[in-house]
């Protein structure tokens, strides 16, 4: 090698590791699993990611709630937490509980924040606004399941500015902070965010853990009963049932050791479950035993939804095919509670006949066929009560129960339900102040929120 | 066993190298071969080329099911002297995962033996890693001038780890696997998983390359002014790949859900989850530095270097951090007015310079991750990896340096003593966020950090006595460190070991704060502690609501002041040295008696000193028996409360060496000579406590007591 060619050798080893064409070098991906957002799919991606999205909802309604009652030792075995909720303590032990459902917030923000900026093609104008549709309703979806745990009751008449909703987050930069939005803010946030989706969805997603166009009216219908507001209501339980009316046949089901093992099937419009919670598993939750009674002979639920463990009923009604009950609430979008607000908005309406034919629809398909035999009523009153008791009959293990439990305690004419537990030789009566979970700790004291 | 030689043109090395290391752990091994060969040689004027090679292969099993404490039964631990052996001598089972009652029962003899035996696994574990790993290296430098040179170097690097675990049908991981998928019919039993082993295998691969080019340049005029200079680049590119997965041996559904036993819950088989990965690391530097001596007696000296990464979706100009220091130096014994007997070399330094960090695995940007297709839907899907964090920025740090070199005539003391001042600005470092954002944390700017500190070296020759010599080497280091800000405070309750960064404005990063200690109650002999000031027994309170000002803050973490002591004595061929090490100023917490831990409760000593009557707390700090299981605030109060800290200060002989070596011998009927041969025995790891500040009797580097064992390492080295 001559001195010159060593040299520019030298030269040419330099010239490589200049400034300019080391750009593109390190623009290689360190982790091939690991990567940025480009694209519509990568958008896509994170919403389907159904462990987080579908399986955070903040479901604890149904341990606050009267569906069930549990031993004193089997309450005492269980996380001291879930105790004090149970007997309406107040408790601020509630950080998954309050971080998960914000974790899909976050997520939805990111991709409603990334959307703009990734690129697509026109023939992906549908994916594209059903994605932008999918972040809003599930934001608007998971914004009203923490506001039925951690906001006041709503009320259109006699909310007060000062009473508090939750923080609307609705961007992904961490660096912004967020106060609490009152209750008619946060409720007319998700209303707004439900309304936007809906043109965006789709009357058909591909799966059914993803929103469609159904499952937002649906979900706009529930809100709507929540506020008390039944006309809107009805027109969205309208608009809902004209895409999906079918109804599972209960005769068609055999009350084998999982007889709702599919929970993909016809009812099930959009699927959401909660993080596990633990003594709502195995046979610790007990049906109350009138409740049970209250089920008529020919009433497949009866078979259907439960099952008997040492001479007492326990719910498997669930959708998620355990043999015993699971530990979950399942929260997501079902014709069946469709159908009860329906009802309920056409008997708070006066329009007995119409509230009674919904009611009929639905029991006729859960009663051995045949055997069924119409309710009627003598006035819409009559009416109502009978679509109320049937609506907590048909919906347990939903974390409907509780937002019932409230809005009934609240919005005129108040129907007041004082569900009491006696645990330990004391006595607990649900306060007549609303119940509101305690913010966890971080969210005061990192997030500067205000205490409940 | 190594081999060298050559001339003036040529030089070559070879060697041979074979270890086999003993584990603690029964069952746990290694084993390695190494090959090295590295050669020289001047193909033409000016030019030298230098070519190495290497090659390695470990063996290494992992057949220990555990140590004792690492069993656990549910969540408990396992309780002390459970049976591992029977009385006939056969492996005993333990309530491992499942409880006997279900395990003696269930199937009613229809399944495999469901019991878990520690030994048993012993004996059937086969797990190993094997790596292979191959190194190859060539050196180009030309000599043009006197004055300058050029050289480029060139390394590759290939590597390959693969992981086997073969769990065959007597494992408890096979066994427990195909019992909970087998379906128990009427009459017949299938098996859904195969009765069969289970293997697992994982393979990783790994290829580096590194490219440096370098320039050097020195010259010297009229002997006394010197200038040297280096400027370089290079280019580092770490690539892995890695895939893995279960086999089953037979046929199995992987869609199917099956009933299982163990759970209500329907599964399906533990997939074969190929787990496969790409990695890549690039890194590219620019360096160069200079130094000007002028009259031999002032030296400039100046450095830059510019480090690039291929950082995860940071902007381009982000991925550079850039380097600089800049440093004087005055050799004043070379002044013609300095005349010290006592001091006949003496120097000055100080220097100055910014440097910068970043850490590779967090970005400004929204990342993602993939996940495994999801449940149900068997959709692929992907999860948040890393927030966005539009102010995500360098962490920086200041170093200004100021040191003296001297030595006293004929070397008899040497050494230097440096002081240094550092300013780590936007330090990276988890910080806690408002759950409100859907994350515990992240890594993030989040502290300002001030340090300065001393280090001194001393090297003394104490005695030298023709063939008797005592030198000693003497180390001694003065740290210090304070938090100057932390974008967050204290929660209430705060208390802190001093293992994370304490993130309290003011104080050492590393600190341990406890609740203030009242004495026991002596009517009961409950631990009582201080609610606003007050005595209480509140403990929730005392644990949920202290501020930070009411806690006792006892001090740093680590050593304020720490060094070693090395004393060599020789005489001939042997040499024999033994090193102290000392750390003052610093504390930790003892682990304290858990009542509340039911079965997890940990033997500790401190039992028979629990309060037992009255009059007992003005002896004993330790609380009566009277905790029941639900008493978690109090042994959180006690546990974490001033009586549980000790002073660090220890002083303790860490390690000793002796060689003996012999020149230039005739062995083997002095047929064979020798030039030199070194023998030598290193006994590291002794801690043997000289001094302790804490009565406790706990080494303060391992309060829970596991310390690392003895090491000795012994070595022939024979040059012929």
């Amino acid at each position: 090698m001559k001195r010159r060619d060593f040299l520019n050798t030298i030269a040419a080893i330099f010239l490589i590791i200049s400034v300019q064409s080391c750009k593109k070098y390190l623009d290689a991906k360190p982790d091939s699993t690991l990567q940025t957002i480009e694209n519509l799919n990568d958008l896509r991606r994170l919403l389907d990611n159904f462990l987080l999205i579908n399986c955070s909802y903040p479901g604890l309604g149904d341990v606050l709630a009267d569906d069930y009652y549990f031993t004193d030792q089997d309450l005492f075995n269980s996380d001291m937490a879930q105790r004090n909720f149970h007997t309406w303590v107040r408790e601020d032990d509630t950080e998954p509980l309050w971080r998960n459902p914000y974790e899909v917030i976050m997520t939805a923000n990111i991709v409603l924040d990334e959307l703009p900026g990734v690129e697509y093609q026109t023939t992906e104008q549908q994916e594209r606004n059903d994605i932008m549709g999918s972040a809003l309703f599930l934001r608007a979806y998971y914004f009203y399941g923490l506001a039925q745990l951690f906001a006041n009751p709503y009320n259109n008449n006699n909310n007060k500015d000062s009473d508090l909703g939750i923080p609307l987050r609705l961007n992904s930069d961490i660096n912004t902070k967020v106060d609490r939005a009152s209750v008619k803010e946060t409720y007319e946030r998700i209303i707004a965010d439900f309304k936007q989706a809906a043109p965006l969805l789709s009357n058909s997603p591909s799966f059914k853990s993803r929103p469609g166009k159904g499952a937002t009216y649906g979900a706009l219908a529930r809100t709507y009963l929540t506020m008390g507001e039944y006309d809107s209501a009805l027109h969205y339980s309208n608009k809902y049932l004209s895409i999906h009316d079918s109804l599972a046949n209960y005769n068609l089901l055999s009350a084998s050791t999982t007889p709702l093992q599919d929970r993909f099937q016809k009812e099930v419009i959009f699927v959401m479950r909660s993080a596990t919670i633990s003594v709502l598993g195995g046979n610790r939750p007990k049906v109350d035993s009138v409740l049970f009674r209250s089920y008529n002979d020919s009433d497949l639920r009866k078979t259907i939804h439960f099952r008997m463990s040492v001479g007492r009923p326990i719910y498997r009604g669930d959708f998620d095919g355990s043999v015993i009950s699971s530990v979950f609430s399942f929260n997501g979008i079902y014709t069946n509670e469709i159908y009860l607000v329906r009802a309920e908005c056409y008997a708070r309406k006066n329009q007995m006949s119409e509230a009674l034919s919904d009611l009929n629809t639905l029991l006729v398909s859960r009663y051995v066929s045949g055997q069924f035999n119409p309710f009627t009523a003598i006035d819409a009153n009559d009416a109502l009560a009978k679509v109320l008791l049937e609506r907590k009959k048909e919906l347990m293990r939903r974390g409907l129960r509780w937002t019932d439990i409230r809005r009934l305690n609240n919005i005129p004419p108040v129907n007041s339900i004082k569900p009491v537990r006696n645990i330990f030789t004391q006595s607990f009566t649900l306060p007549e102040k609303p119940y509101l979970l305690l913010l966890p700790v971080g969210a005061i004291q990192l997030g500067g929120l205000q205490q409940n | 066993m190594n081999l060298s030689g050559g001339n003036k043109n040529v030089r070559y090395f070879f060697s041979v190298g074979y270890n086999k290391d003993q584990e603690a752990l029964v069952g746990n091994n290694n084993n390695k071969l190494s090959l090295r060969s590295d050669n020289t040689f001047l193909p033409f004027k000016k030019m030298q080329v230098r070519i190495g090679a290497g090659y390695t292969h470990t063996k290494t099993g992992f057949n220990s099911p555990g140590r004792y404490s690492d069993f656990r039964v549910g969540n408990k631990k396992l309780p002390l002297y459970s049976r591992l052996v029977n009385d006939d001598g056969s492996p005993a089972d333990i309530d491992y995962e499942l409880r006997g009652a279900f395990t003696d029962t269930v199937g009613s003899g229809k399944l495999l033996d469901w019991k878990y035996r520690p030994l048993q696994e012993l004996a059937e574990q086969d797990e190993s890693i094997k790596t292979n790993a191959f190194i190859a290296d060539v050196d180009l430098k030309y000599q043009f001038s006197k004055n300058f040179s050029a050289e480029v170097k060139y390394q590759y690097q290939n590597a390959t780890d693969l992981t086997a675990l073969n769990n065959n049908v007597n494992t408890y991981y096979a066994r427990d696997l195909i019992n909970d998928f087998t379906q128990i019919g009427n009459n017949a039993v299938t098996y859904i998983v195969p009765k069969n082993a289970i293997r697992e295998e994982s393979k990783a691969h790994l290829n580096h390359h590194a490219l440096r080019a370098q320039l050097n340049y020195s010259h010297t005029w009229s002997g006394s002014n010197r200038l040297s200079a280096i400027a370089g680049t290079e280019v580092r590119d770490v690539s892995t790949y890695t895939t893995g997965g279960r086999v089953y041996a037979g046929v199995v559904d992987y869609s199917q859900t099956y009933p299982i036993l163990t759970s209500s819950s329907p599964a399906k088989i533990p997939g074969y989850t190929t787990t496969s990965g790409k990695y890549v690391t690039r890194f590219v530097s620019w360096y160069g530095n200079a130094s000007y001596d002028f009259l031999n007696r002032y030296v400039i000296t100046a450095s830059a270097r510019k480090d690039a990464s291929n950082l995860f979706g940071t902007r381009s100009n982000e991925k550079g951090v850039p380097l600089w220091s800049l440093g004087l130096a005055w050799k004043t014994s070379n002044e013609d007015f300095y005349k010290s007997g006592l001091l006949p070399y003496l120097n000055f330094r100080l220097t100055y310079g910014y440097s910068g960090n970043v850490n590779n695995s967090i970005s400004a940007l929204t990342t993602i991750l993939a996940n495994s297709p999801s449940p149900f839907t068997n959709v692929s899907n992907s999860s948040i990896y890393n927030l966005p964090n539009s102010l995500l920025r360098w962490e920086k740090i200041r170093q200004i340096n100021a040191a003296i070199d001297f030595s006293t005539k004929k070397d008899r003391v040497k050494g230097s003593i440096e002081y240094y001042s550092k300013r780590a600005t936007d330090v990276l470092a988890g910080k806690p966020l408002d759950p409100t954002l859907g994350t515990f944390g992240l890594i993030t700017n989040s502290a300002d950090v001030e340090g300065s500190g001393i280090d001194v070296q001393l090297f003394t020759r104490n005695i030298n006595a023709g063939r008797f010599k005592w030198n000693s080497l003497v180390v001694f280091n003065q740290a210090a460190y304070k938090v100057k800000s932390f974008f967050y405070d204290a929660d209430n309750g705060f208390t802190s070991e001093g293992i994370d960064i304490t993130p309290i404005r003011d104080y050492n990063p590393y600190l341990l704060v406890s609740f203030r200690w009242a004495g026991l109650d002596p009517a009961t002999g409950d631990p009582v502690g201080y609610l606003d000031k007050a005595l209480s027994k509140d403990y929730e309170a005392i644990v949920s609501q202290t501020p930070f000002s009411d806690q006792y803050v006892s001090g740093p973490a680590l050593p304020k002041y720490f060094g070693n002591v090395t004393n060599t004595f020789s005489w001939k061929g042997i040499s024999v040295s033994f090193n102290v090490l000392y750390r003052f100023g610093y504390y930790f917490r003892r682990p304290t008696l858990n009542y509340s831990s039911g079965a997890n409760l940990r033997l500790n000593p401190d039992y028979l000193k629990r309060w037992k009557r009255p009059g007992d707390e003005k002896f004993t700090n330790v609380p009566s028996s009277n905790f029941s299981v639900n008493d978690v605030y109090k042994y959180n109060f006690y546990s974490n409360s001033e009586v549980t800290v000790e002073k660090g200060g220890n002083i303790r002989l860490n390690d000793i060496r002796i060689d003996y070596t012999v020149n230039k011998i005739k062995v083997f009927r002095k047929l064979i000579p020798i030039k030199e041969c070194e023998f030598y025995v290193f006994v590291n790891d002794i801690n043997f406590f000289v001094w302790r500040a804490s009565k406790a009797g706990l080494d303060p580097d391992y309060p829970l007591g596991l310390k690392p064992i003895l090491n000795i390492t012994t070595g022939l080295k024979i040059n012929l």
